[in-house]
């Protein structure tokens, strides 16, 4: 595993401070940032009567004042109010000066204000008047009659029924009524075909002293005349108000806008302007060089040639706008100028919105810093813990370690918190709105904002460091729901597979494997080309399978060959191979341990025999030094001479079954070591012949040799090979029938490739035979049962197992009295 | 008159060995452990060692190897250890001779002689004439044509004496019993029989304490025979 051993686990106190450090700092930066969130918006109460609010541009920040969007804005709601202001004076002004009789015709003031349409009768009442009337209000009689006798009302008999007071007469016809009430207008049913009308109360005259009632012909001109009245009334009180309003805001000691406005009326110009400058008689060439020497902002527009002259951002078109509204005032050779003072001497809008602005301006880039190094920090302080997460110090050992949260599928983890995430987010924008159109109040959107913050920043860290400790363990992948699922999905086909039968584990993928190919080939192009690919890769599969398949048969062969250390390895195999593999693994392991335990046997029987071999060695060195001494006192008694010879030929014949015992054991148990070299096996045979010569001559054996000219190399321990042939001649010696020939026989022969030397030697057995060759070459048996003669009987049992050590073979064949022995051994390769 | 130490933990056969060897004329001395041996040792002038290998608080090998330090008289192990190993070992530490028990009484003391009189005449033993030839303890002289085992005469017939010489001549090179044939008789050795083989084993038993396991004219089986260069 690989281990960055430089991270050092962190405390679990320390990790708890700088977290909570984090969300502090989190917040404090939001904290920051929403101040300078709202200290960019200005919100202020115009003089023109709207609430303005706007947000100050980061951009902007640095431009002069007048540049700005907010001077602009404030500026043009000014404007605009100053030409309706002007459109009212012009409406009430005669001179320059509130004019009480100015005479006002009802029905043009209501024509030109859009309230009335058509021509007809008309009344002109003084300007004074009509403001009362709007003022004070307005009250009516009402006339129940028939059509014709309401007319009769007018056409000048007017006179006849209403007084000079302007109360109604008496009217004498009996049909006409005139109700004081103006409530009930409820008819009777009896009272058919007549009419409600109400008759306004005349409270002013006309300027020619007539009750309006005069100025009409008929019904419908007086209802006409009415209307307009009542709109010219109540229209010029409010312009009055305005007007007295307005005459006091835009007071040049109370605006830093300057305006000069030329309209024209009749044959002449009226100049209207709130400065002291009189403009009366100048051209307009003179007033905007006065206009542009005052040293301000300025600006002078021509409506008839939608020409604009200033040195501000104001568009032509906005001045278009402006005036379009009173079009009637603001005719052809109308000409605009405002002018501001830019020292702001009076506390109007525009000082306001300068003040607004210069104090939104300091702190703004310290609470950016702010921002900007609180979220530094906090970042900081999770790159910090971002690779200590997750590990703790075990003793000397640094362990990961989840917490049983992070086993929450990852998925349903990001969702859960994604969802609230996402909530908090539309939350935070619908604020920002609200805040933006002011309906909501200063002072708890920081907390807003903050909370919210703090809360998203709990579900972030959480997840974040979930993930990170997730990845630390090394269990990212395995804690996802996708994990989960394609784990079961292919748990579910593997058992599916391992428990279904030989079909179904073969012939089903086959099968799968056509259907695949044949829907993807049908699905054109592409799907041939997937098709392939798929092909390529079932081809790889297959290839990878017979390449593990061959790897375990040749494991198999290994063991089999007795390599009992070898192993499959099974890093990379899978499925069946992957079984089978671990099965011939395992009985690998138990053959060797088989071999092994066998082997140990084998050792401590032959460390037992030759320890055992060692105790009996000393008493019988006693024995037969000591029998050989008495051999040498010159015994007379023959009896005690005979008894001398037995125990010295049974002390040597110990002494014989000791050594074999010892050798027998060893070389079975494998405990010998071969030292191989290339010798002659012709060669060894003579001298092996030669060394016996005498043996066999004392016993009168005849030997009978057939030895090849040539020699035969073999490769063979000759120490050892000797010792083979000492033990079978040792044999013959011993137990071939005195007088006999004794046939040894050597040759080379090929048995396919293999070429071999088989040596044998026949003699006849001087005690019947009554054993089978395997019983012969056991130990501790010998041809006769009786065991009269020499030997351990051990001979013939070392000599086969030396031979086989040797890579050859020893094979003793019986017919009758014939004993017969046979080696092989290999040829050696020149 | 020769000190001899017998040193062996089984009494009796320290006794019986005493017994053979004063029968020779020889002075014997008795220890029954290593310790008891090294005693005696730095006691008496001794000129041979016999000494069984397992015995009690000084084994016989940590024995040897510390007598070895100082005393250079010859040593014959008499162990019951009779493994390749076991001889290779003792021989190896600084012994002159390796007998197993059981042993032949008489072998053993044909070992003394012999190593006693390697031991004792080997510096005298410089005059060196032209057509002598040495193998170590192994003496022929092609003038007289006498041969001698530690100075002891051998009798050898001639075409055992032409075998011997031979390889004698040629220490440490191996023949095979055609070239032995070949050198000897002077005629093609066609369908060579055991003769040389016959020969070789009379000379063994001749020269060879134990022609079983002879000193000098070794077999190298399946090759042929050599004399080992001493």
């Amino acid at each position: 595993m690989k281990k960055k051993s430089h991270v050092k686990p962190i405390g679990n106190a320390k990790r708890e401070i700088l977290l909570f450090a984090e969300r502090i700092l989190v917040v404090i930066a939001v904290l920051c940032l929403s101040f300078v969130f709202m200290n960019s918006f200005l919100n202020m109460q115009t003089s023109y009567g709207a609430f303005y609010h706007s947000q100050v541009s980061v951009l902007e920040r640095n431009e002069a004042y007048e540049d700005q969007e907010v001077f602009r804005d404030l500026m043009l709601g000014n404007m605009q109010q100053i030409v309706d202001f002007v459109t009212i004076r012009h409406q009430l002004e005669t001179d320059g000066a509130y004019d009480t009789d100015k005479m006002i015709n009802i029905s043009e003031y209501a024509i030109k204000a859009g309230a009335a349409s058509g021509e007809g009768a008309t009344a002109v009442y003084s300007l004074d008047d009509l403001v009362k009337w709007g003022n004070y209000g307005f009250s009516y009689k009402t006339v129940v009659g028939t059509w014709e006798e309401l007319n009769l009302l007018f056409k000048g008999n007017s006179a006849t029924y209403v007084n000079e007071d302007g109360s109604f007469m008496e009217i004498k016809n009996a049909e006409t009524q005139i109700r004081e009430d103006a409530g009930s207008l409820g008819l009777a049913p009896s009272e058919k075909d007549k009419y409600a009308m109400e008759i306004l109360v005349d409270r002013y005259k006309t300027v020619n002293g007539k009750s309006l009632m005069e100025c009409a012909s008929n019904v419908e001109e007086y209802e006409y005349l009415k209307d307009n009245l009542e709109y010219a009334a109540v229209s010029l009180f409010e312009n009055y108000t305005e007007y007295m309003r307005l005459t006091e805001v835009y007071d040049s000691a109370n605006t830093n806008i300057g305006y000069c406005l030329r309209i024209p009326s009749d044959d002449r110009m009226i100049y209207y302007t709130n400065s002291d400058i009189n403009f009366r008689n100048k051209s307009v060439d003179e007033i905007t060089s006065t206009v542009k020497g005052l040293g301000g902002k300025f600006l002078y527009f021509n409506p008839d040639k939608v020409q604009l002259s200033t040195n501000t951002e104001f568009q032509s078109s906005q001045l278009r706008a402006m005036l379009k509204e009173h079009g009637t005032t603001f005719r052809d050779d109308s000409r605009v100028w405002f002018w501001v003072d830019t020292a702001y001497p009076a506390a109007d809008d525009l000082y306001v919105g300068r003040e607004m602005v210069w104090q939104i301006m300091p702190y703004y880039w310290q609470l950016l810093g702010g921002a900007g190094v609180a979220l530094l920090l906090a970042v900081w302080i999770l790159c910090y813990l971002t690779p200590k997460e997750g590990y703790i110090q075990s003793e000397d050992r640094i362990l990961p370690r989840t917490k049983r949260s992070d086993r929450f599928p990852l998925e349903l983890w990001v969702i859960l918190a994604g969802i609230p995430e996402v909530f908090l987010g539309m939350l935070t924008l619908q604020l920002i709105r609200a805040y933006s159109n002011g309906s909501i109040g200063y002072a708890w959107l920081p907390v807003a904002f903050g909370g919210i913050v703090f809360v998203a920043n709990e579900l972030f860290v959480r997840g974040y460091f979930s993930v990170i400790r997730r990845i630390h363990s090394k269990i990212l992948w395995r804690t996802t729901f996708a994990c989960f699922l394609l784990d079961r999905i292919r748990r579910f086909c593997v058992n599916t597979y391992r428990n279904g039968g030989l079909v179904s584990r073969t012939w089903i993928p086959y099968l799968i494997f056509l259907m695949v190919n044949l829907i993807l080939v049908l699905l054109g192009l592409g799907g041939i080309i997937g098709a392939f690919l798929l092909d390529i890769l079932v081809g790889v599969y297959l290839y990878r399978d017979r390449r593990d398949r061959i790897r375990i048969v040749e494991g198999i062969e290994s063991i089999k060959k007795g390599e009992v250390h070898y192993r499959i390895d099974t890093e990379r195999l899978h499925g069946d191979n992957l079984v089978l593999a671990e099965s011939v693994n395992s009985i690998g392991i138990g053959i060797r341990k088989a071999v092994e335990t066998s082997m140990k046997d084998e050792k401590m029987k032959a460390d037992l025999i030759t320890n055992v071999s060692h105790d009996i060695k000393t008493p019988l060195t006693s024995i037969i030094t000591y029998v050989d001494l008495m051999k040498r006192e010159n015994i007379e008694n023959e009896k005690v001479r005979n008894y001398l010879e037995v125990l010295d030929s049974k002390s040597q014949r110990l002494k014989q079954l000791t050594d074999d015992l010892v050798e027998a054991s060893r070389i079975s148990s494998g405990n010998i070591h071969l030292q191989m070299e290339h010798i002659n096996f012709v060669e060894l045979l003579r001298q092996a012949l030669g060394e016996f010569s005498e043996r066999f001559e004392e016993r009168k054996l005849q030997i009978v040799t057939r030895l090849p000219e040539n020699a035969l190399t073999v490769e063979a321990d000759s120490r050892q090979l000797w010792r083979v042939m000492e033990n079978l001649f040792q044999n013959v010696a011993k137990y071939a029938l005195e007088g006999t020939r004794v046939y040894v026989e050597t040759e080379e022969v090929t048995e396919g490739k293999a070429r071999k030397v088989v040596f044998s030697a026949k003699n006849i057995s001087s005690q019947p035979l009554d054993l089978s060759p395997e019983e012969l070459t056991e130990r501790f048996i010998r041809g006769d049962q009786s065991r009269r003669t020499e030997g351990s009987g051990l001979g013939l049992s070392i000599a086969r197992n030396l031979m086989e050590a040797q890579g050859g073979d020893l094979k003793i064949a019986l017919d009758g009295d014939l004993f017969k022995v046979i080696l092989e051994l290999p040829l050696a390769v020149e | 008159m020769y000190n001899i130490l017998v040193c062996d933990d089984e009494k009796e056969i320290v006794d019986a060995i005493e017994i053979y060897l004063m029968q020779e004329g020889y002075q014997v001395w008795k220890a029954y452990d290593g310790q008891e041996a090294i005693a005696v040792l730095k006691k008496t002038e001794i000129h041979l060692l016999i000494m069984d290998i397992m015995m009690p608080k000084l084994d016989g090998i940590r024995a040897a190897m510390k007598i070895r330090e100082t005393n250079p008289l010859p040593i014959i192990f008499l162990s019951a250890k009779s493994q390749d190993a076991d001889k290779i070992l003792g021989l190896n530490i600084g012994a002159d001779d390796y007998v197993t028990k059981p042993f032949n009484p008489l072998e053993l003391v044909a070992r003394v002689k012999s190593q006693l009189r390697r031991y004792t005449k080997l510096g005298s033993m410089s005059e060196e004439n032209t057509g002598v030839y040495r193998a170590g303890g192994l003496c022929i002289n092609d003038e007289t044509k006498e041969v001698t085992v530690d100075g002891e005469a051998v009798k050898l017939t001639p075409i055992e004496y032409n075998i011997l010489l031979l390889l004698v001549r040629n220490q440490g090179r191996v023949f095979s019993i055609e070239q032995i044939y070949e050198s000897i008789w002077e005629e093609e050795a066609i369908g060579a029989d055991n003769t040389v083989a016959v020969h070789i084993r009379h000379i063994r038993e001749k020269i060879e304490i134990n022609p079983k396991e002879p000193k000098y004219l070794k077999v190298v089986w399946g090759v042929g025979y050599k004399i080992e260069k001493q």
